[in-house]
């Protein structure tokens, strides 16, 4: 068996369910063709290096799989006919995965600190949120006045 | 020029023999032409050669700390992974304007070179990386 991994980006406006979704249907895949799926790493929505069809973000998914290679083109396939996903890129991780089992472990493993630190970040990402909307109530006047002291604290951010 | 060179005005007793002390005179450093006397004469390809490594020495006697050797981070930190999911790490081997950067530069060995070079080409495929830096101005 071979390992892969599979990252792509899919476009910033859809929906966490509408991300999920696409998840499945590639699980679906990869059971089909008889990979062995390690685990989804969502890293969340990045700023891209350049403009991909004029989005400037994209939500980055990277998917582990095991498979003898047959299991590629159909993941790719489908891929390149959503829409919603900008860019694939597919990666020989490991030539020869030989104890399967600890491998599989040592997914199980990632994910959990992965789901961990998805949590931390929607976690932030909601304090930030909710920071902004207070700031946007109290100081509507002190904010255009510092209007671009404001401008890069947005910028901060989306890292 | 030092007296070394100039030895004939200081009676010492353990001196050589005039005729093996050769004609080291004013304006000759060592090496030169009882050198030839020694070990035969150089070619003139030698004594290019000789003459461009003085000069390398005396540049880096000069310069010091510019002319260091430099190390593979990588060979010298086993740990440090290259991953062209992290364009954190890598953006160190870019220029600012987003062209890699060349091992006699960034001090790469020939091997993880390589492997920086794979990893910055493909984290700009999937845009975690720019091809040049006026993307997206």
């Amino acid at each position: 068996m071979r390992e892969y991994e599979t990252t792509f980006i899919v476009q910033p406006e859809i929906s966490d369910e509408g991300a999920q979704e696409l998840l499945t249907r590639v699980d679906g895949i990869l059971e089909r063709s008889g990979a062995i799926r390690l685990l989804h790493d969502d890293q969340g929505k990045r700023r891209l290096a350049f403009d991909i069809q004029k989005f400037q973000k994209g939500r980055y998914v990277t998917t582990y799989y095991l498979s003898d290679g047959s299991a590629v083109s159909p993941v790719e396939r489908a891929l390149r006919l959503e829409e919603s996903v900008l860019r694939f890129l597919t990666v020989m991780a490991d030539p020869e995965v030989i104890d399967i089992e600890a491998r599989k472990a040592r997914a199980a493993e990632d994910e959990r600190r992965h789901a961990e630190r998805a949590r931390e970040r929607a976690q932030r990402e909601a304090e930030e949120e909710r920071a902004r909307e207070a700031e946007m109530r109290s100081g509507g006047r002190e904010r255009d006045r510092y209007g671009d002291d404001d401008d890069d604290g947005e910028r901060g951010d989306d890292e | 020029m030092s007296e070394s060179g100039f030895g004939g005005d200081f009676p010492r007793d353990d001196r050589p023999p005039r005729e093996d002390r050769g004609g080291r005179g004013f304006g000759r450093g060592p090496g030169g032409r009882d050198r030839d006397r020694e070990r035969g004469p150089m070619s003139v390809k030698a004594r290019l050669r000789a003459k461009a490594r003085k000069k390398a020495r005396k540049a880096q006697k000069k310069k010091g700390s510019f002319l260091r050797k430099k190390v593979c981070r990588f060979c010298a930190d086993t740990t440090a992974g290259i991953d062209y999911k992290d364009p954190k790490g890598l953006r160190y081997f870019l220029t600012e304007t987003g062209k890699l950067i060349p091992q006699r530069i960034s001090g790469n060995c020939a091997k993880h070179q390589r492997r920086i070079a794979v990893a910055i080409k493909r984290a700009r495929q999937i845009a975690l990386m720019p091809y040049a830096s006026h993307h997206g101005m």
